[in-house]
């Protein structure tokens, strides 16, 4: 009772309905702007309209996964359900602005935004004379590698590449066994032409030594023609038999030079294709050493980062291999 | 009316302090949160190390690792490269840590020589930084090389060890223990059974104090030897399994292997050769996965005598081909059955 009198009496109660009805006017007003400008920050009073594609599977969809279209957000994924073919319909709820964007020829896609940013869908321009995709129609789905995949993509070729190589350098038909052959067989002619050259001065030096002493014979005794007339004979046979076989054996010789040209063109084919080969290799070994590289580096950064530093085992500057106590 | 206003009064007034409340628990919430956030912040980065000091530590430690996981020619290259990082900076505890790492390797893989000149060069090192940590290690690792390569190196792998236990005894350092063990089987090798037991025991004691326990199961194993020499099989057994339990609780292969070794010895001492196979069976099953090979054909010579004793030829014979197989890996000295004895 006193208590009423005196808060009668206290001039802070004067006008208090008014008072209390302007506070709560005031938090009505600030509520509603709040919830207001957080529904404006939320796209609560965008207009939308809703697209939809078709997957083999859901995995790595998730609800309220962003859909950009160049680099900026458009939308959100509404919601994934099954069709009676048991695949999964993916349901896009788009800003109806930029609805002018995606027309027919436009496509979705599933992106990694980097090598560790998050997924998303992202949705192609297509040109402005295409018909727009109407609200609640499909749009086409186009499936982009991942990162494992690119992989494989940029390994596989290197792979084909040395297998080709190595089925090249295997090729009976190929240069290379060509060229093994060639040479095989460019020794084997210069073995025979060696055999025949040996033959060749064999005779000379017989034939030589016979005609010497024939011509000291004719020297000593001339009256004794007769007689190195018959000797002389046999010798200019054996000198006829040395020239067909020196003739024979320069025959080889061209045969010989263009089975060196062909195997030095072999060999040279070869080291051309080796060269191409390599080139390719060197490079891509390059690149999977620079990729390599910044992979590390982002894990590095990612390692030093917070929280991730501090679920990661402490540095020890001193850590030792333990000194086993006991076993010999 | 007034009634009524009184009771808005008091209404406003259990309002006004329930707000207050609700601020303050907002305050509180939004002061932890940021507390977090800048806490994580500021500790983001605080490595002080120069970045190649860092790099030196990440490889020694993944050496480690390597080292843990057997892949010995993977952990020596991660050390050298360590070492080289930390030269080219001249960082002298660094270069010495790694030397270390280095020369418990060179053990491992039994370069002994490679091992020694290490050690001295780690010791060199802790004498010229007198750093007590790299001389009571430098110390107890030139012991166990001594000690490994035995013969009449025991007596310096007492000394040495002594000399790293008192360095550890004076800094307090938990690793005295560690240095006991290897004391007590270097008596122990040293045909000095009861120093072996006074220090083994000395070495459990502080183990468990410091609760070291790798270390713990050394001692209890050195302790086991000793018992079995003495022949109280029963005692011996039990400090086996608990060596063996403490081991498996650690996941420490090599010493699992080891205990089940001895346990198999223990077995056949009791003549109980049926559990003994077993035993040594499973020893070599784990000493295949990770283990030295002496160690396996060790195992396997065991293995094959008791299956040939069993009458079982075949298993035998197949055994026998596991060890001529295992025997290539081996260095020569184990297959010539020469003990490596360096003179003093």
């Amino acid at each position: 009772m006193t208590t009423a009198k005196a808060g009668q009496k206290d001039p802070r109660f004067k006008n208090l309905e008014k008072k209390v009805g302007v506070f709560v006017s005031i938090v009505i007003v600030m509520l509603l702007s709040i919830f207001f400008f957080m529904g404006k920050e939320r796209g609560m009073f965008i207009k939308k309209y809703h697209l939809f594609f078709i997957v083999d599977s859901g995995m790595g969809f998730i609800e309220g996964m962003p859909v950009k279209l160049s680099g900026f957000k458009i939308g959100k994924v509404k919601s994934m359900s099954l069709t009676s073919e048991a695949r999964v319909k993916v349901a896009l709820e788009i800003s109806k602005e930029y609805q002018k964007w995606i027309r027919h020829g436009s496509v979705a896609r599933m992106m990694k935004e980097g090598v560790i940013g998050e997924t998303v869908v992202d949705v192609t321009v297509s040109p402005a004379s295409a018909m727009i995709i109407e609200d609640w129609k499909e749009l086409p789905y186009e499936k982009v590698m991942g990162i494992e995949e690119l992989i494989v993509k940029e390994v596989k070729p290197v792979l084909q590449e040395v297998k080709e190589t190595i089925g090249y350098i295997n090729n009976p038909e190929g240069d290379i066994k060509k060229a093994i052959a060639n040479i095989k067989k460019l020794s084997e002619g210069l073995l025979e032409t060696k055999t025949n050259l040996n033959g060749i001065l064999k005779d000379a030096k017989n034939t030589v030594s016979e005609a010497t002493s024939a011509f000291r014979e004719a020297d000593s005794a001339f009256g004794k023609v007769g007689n190195i007339g018959e000797k002389a004979a046999p010798v200019i046979d054996k000198l006829n038999t040395v020239a067909e076989d020196a003739e024979k054996a320069s025959k080889k010789i061209p045969e010989v030079m263009d089975k060196a040209i062909k195997i030095m063109d072999d060999v040279k084919g070869f080291s051309d294709v080796l060269s191409k080969k390599s080139h390719g290799v060197k490079n891509m070994l390059e690149d999977t050493e620079e990729m390599l590289g910044d992979t590390k580096e982002i894990i590095k950064g990612a390692k030093d980062t917070w929280p991730i530093n501090i679920m990661l085992p402490p540095r020890e500057e001193f850590k030792l291999v333990p000194l086993a106590g006991v076993e010999k | 009316m007034r009634k009524c206003l009184v009771v808005s009064g008091q209404w406003s007034v259990v309002r006004n302090s329930w707000l207050k409340s609700k601020f303050l628990f907002l305050l509180f919430t939004v002061h932890c949160s940021l507390s977090t956030v800048l806490y994580g912040c500021a500790s983001a980065k605080k490595t002080e190390l120069p970045a190649i000091q860092i790099e030196a530590i990440d490889f020694n430690q993944r050496g480690v690792l390597a080292v843990e996981a057997g892949k010995y020619n993977k952990a020596l290259v991660e050390f050298q490269i360590a070492l080289q990082l930390n030269t080219s900076v001249d960082n002298q505890k660094g270069i010495a840590v790694n030397l270390l790492n280095l020369g418990r390797l060179y053990l491992l893989m039994e370069r002994f020589d490679d091992a020694q000149t290490t050690f001295d060069r780690v010791v060199n090192i802790g004498v010229g930084l007198n750093d007590q940590f790299i001389l009571s290690e430098g110390y107890a690792s030139l012991g166990r090389y001594y000690y490994l390569t035995g013969g009449n190196n025991n007596k310096d792998a007492i000394d040495s060890m002594e000399r790293a236990a008192a360095i550890d005894r004076k800094e307090g350092y938990h690793t005295i223990g560690n240095r006991l063990n290897i004391m007590g089987m270097a008596y122990k090798a040293d045909n000095k059974p009861e120093e072996a037991e006074k220090v083994f025991n000395d070495a459990l004691k502080l183990n468990k104090g410091y609760d070291m326990e790798a270390d713990i199961a050394d001692s209890l194993r050195g302790l086991g030897d000793i018992w079995i020499e003495k022949g109280d099989y029963k005692k011996a057994g039990e400090l086996y399994e608990n060596a063996l339990a403490i081991d498996k609780k650690l996941g420490l292969s090599a010493k699992i292997s080891i205990d089940l070794s001895n346990l198999g010895i223990l077995s056949l001492r009791e003549n109980d050769t049926k559990n003994a196979l077993d035993f040594f069976l499973r020893a070599y099953a784990v000493g295949s996965s990770r283990g030295n090979d002496r160690r396996k054909l060790k195992l396997l010579d065991k293995i094959i005598d008791i299956y040939t004793a069993l009458g079982d030829k075949n298993s035998a014979e197949a055994y026998s081909l596991e060890k001529e197989k295992l025997i290539k890996l081996v260095p020569a000295g184990f297959k010539q059955g020469k003990e490596r004895i360096k003179e003093p």
